[in-house]
């Protein structure tokens, strides 16, 4: 894997998460595309698992810092590092379990997984948030709110992952990823 | 996974970490934030492209006037707002005397600088609410600070600040409640009300039940009135009298059939969309570098 390549198309995605999700979302809903979740899907698709696994750990916690949390009551906004880093090793996790029975080069198998890891990841919000309430609650987080809308949104980005693979397997060698022919035990041949 | 696989004891200690970041309390977490303004100026340069981008896929849903009309009607709406803020200074001012009582007023010297500051970022999975300005602490953006749109539409409150941008809450999708005020035609004083946001880009809450002077007649709200802020106590003075958004919808409220529940949808259909709001920035003595707006 070559981390600068995969630092700067992570950049994008994450640009792209933060300014593209409005445009994405299905009115008031709340249910929006996550490109991120795919391109985490998509490295654990294809790099050695500790690469893929410090990835996602990497990617979290930019996410963490990017994106903020409202607090509780109108209060100021809080830098909570923690949630997305657990939740996309989580889903890497999955991923690294689940590859080796895949077809990795059609384009629904990143939108199949990209859907799993999503569910994964939202769920682990939900949870850890809930959590955090029952200690200490100071964020406007509704761990409901997050599952339900989880789950239209893992749908979402299964869809959107299934496209965004048409982009990102053609970049697959400038990532250093080898997206060869696989033989009959799901290793590259 | 294999244990050859395995990718060492350092990242399972920063999971343990990560976790225990996560569950610390926000006070002991605080000096996480210079790092979270130092990630979101990493990626403003490629989630602001983006955020116009999204922005011109789905605009805000506002029907524009004809330049010259749009200007006038700002400028209406600008001297309407300063008008009934100052029509409330003089009721407040008015109650002060009556009282015969010095309280810790209004800081005389409080001056309001505007800045346009462009969206660069848009809400994430759990902050739907929140959106990412371009212009921070550098330029004297503080926390409180009051986000407007056009036609002086409230749009929300800086809810932290960082050297280079700042985060702005939107009122429709605030964890907190509004006290405002519906303005029937031609008159100084309204009917208050406490406003709720619904998630659904509109506010919702009771209207006080007010009678005309010498007369039982209620005072009813109409479906259009504007709504106003007035809300001294968690606002600060340059947002009050600011348009939260005019009456959608009244229904009675279902224990107290004297009273209203009003719906009020900004004026601003989709306010998380705005390409970029005017931030009003409360002055109290301390300088600050120019500003890239106009002033007040």
């Amino acid at each position: 894997m070559n981390p600068i390549a995969v630092a700067i198309v992570a950049w994008v995605f994450i640009g792209l998460d933060a300014g593209l999700r409005d445009a994405f979302a299905l009115g008031k809903t709340g249910i929006a595309p996550s490109f991120v979740i795919a391109f985490v899907t998509f490295i654990a698709m294809y790099a050695p698992a500790p690469a893929a696994l410090w990835s996602a750990l990497i990617i979290g916690l930019a996410l963490d810092l990017v994106f903020q949390v409202p607090g509780l009551g109108g209060g100021p906004a809080l830098t909570i590092v923690g949630p997305r880093i657990i939740a996309a090793v989580v889903g890497v996790w999955l991923v690294l379990t689940l590859r080796g029975l895949m077809i990795r080069r059609n384009p629904l198998t990143l939108g199949f997984l990209a859907g799993l890891v999503s569910l994964v990841w939202f769920a682990a919000l939900a949870g850890l948030f809930a959590l955090r309430h029952a200690i200490s609650n100071n964020t406007a987080v509704e761990p409901s709110r997050v599952l339900m809308e989880g789950l239209g949104s893992s749908l979402y980005t299964a869809l959107v992952a299934a496209l965004l693979a048409l982009v990102l397997m053609p970049l697959a060698p400038f990532m250093g990823f080898a997206t060869g022919p696989q033989n009959k035990f799901g290793r590259r041949g | 996974m294999t244990s050859q696989a395995s990718p060492g004891r350092a990242f399972y200690l920063a999971l343990f970490t990560a976790a225990l970041l996560f569950l610390l309390p926000a006070g002991i977490t605080g000096w996480l934030s210079w790092f979270g303004g130092l990630a979101r100026t990493i990626v403003a340069p490629i989630s602001q492209p983006m955020a116009k981008v999204s922005r011109w896929l789905k605009p805000t849903g506002l029907i524009a006037s004809p330049d010259g009309i749009a200007a006038i009607e700002e400028e209406r709406e600008q001297f309407r707002t300063l008008y009934l803020r100052e029509s409330e200074e003089n009721r407040r001012l008015r109650g002060l005397l009556d009282e015969l009582r010095t309280l810790s007023v209004i800081d005389g010297t409080e001056r309001t600088r505007q800045i346009v500051a462009p969206v660069v970022a848009s809400g994430s999975d759990l902050s739907p609410g929140l959106m990412v300005v371009r212009a921070g602490s550098r330029l004297g953006v503080a926390v409180g600070d009051i986000a407007a749109g056009t036609g002086l539409q409230l749009i929300g409150r800086v809810v932290s600040t960082d050297a280079l941008t700042s985060t702005v809450e939107i009122i429709t999708e605030a964890d907190e409640q509004i006290l405002g005020v519906v303005m029937p035609d031609g008159t100084a004083d309204g009917l208050p009300c406490r406003l709720q946001p619904e998630g659904d880009g509109t506010l919702r809450g009771p209207v006080e039940d007010r009678r005309v002077s010498m007369s039982d007649k209620p005072i009813e709200p109409e479906v259009g009135q504007p709504v106003r802020l007035r809300d001294p106590d968690r606002w600060p003075r340059a947002a009050q009298m600011l348009i939260i958004g005019t009456i959608e919808r009244i229904e009675p409220a279902p224990n107290q059939p004297l009273r209203k529940i009003i719906t009020v949808r900004p004026t601003i259909p989709d306010m998380a969309r705005v390409q970029s709001v005017l931030l009003r920035i409360s002055e109290r003595g301390t300088e600050v570098p120019a500003p890239m707006g106009g002033g007040t």
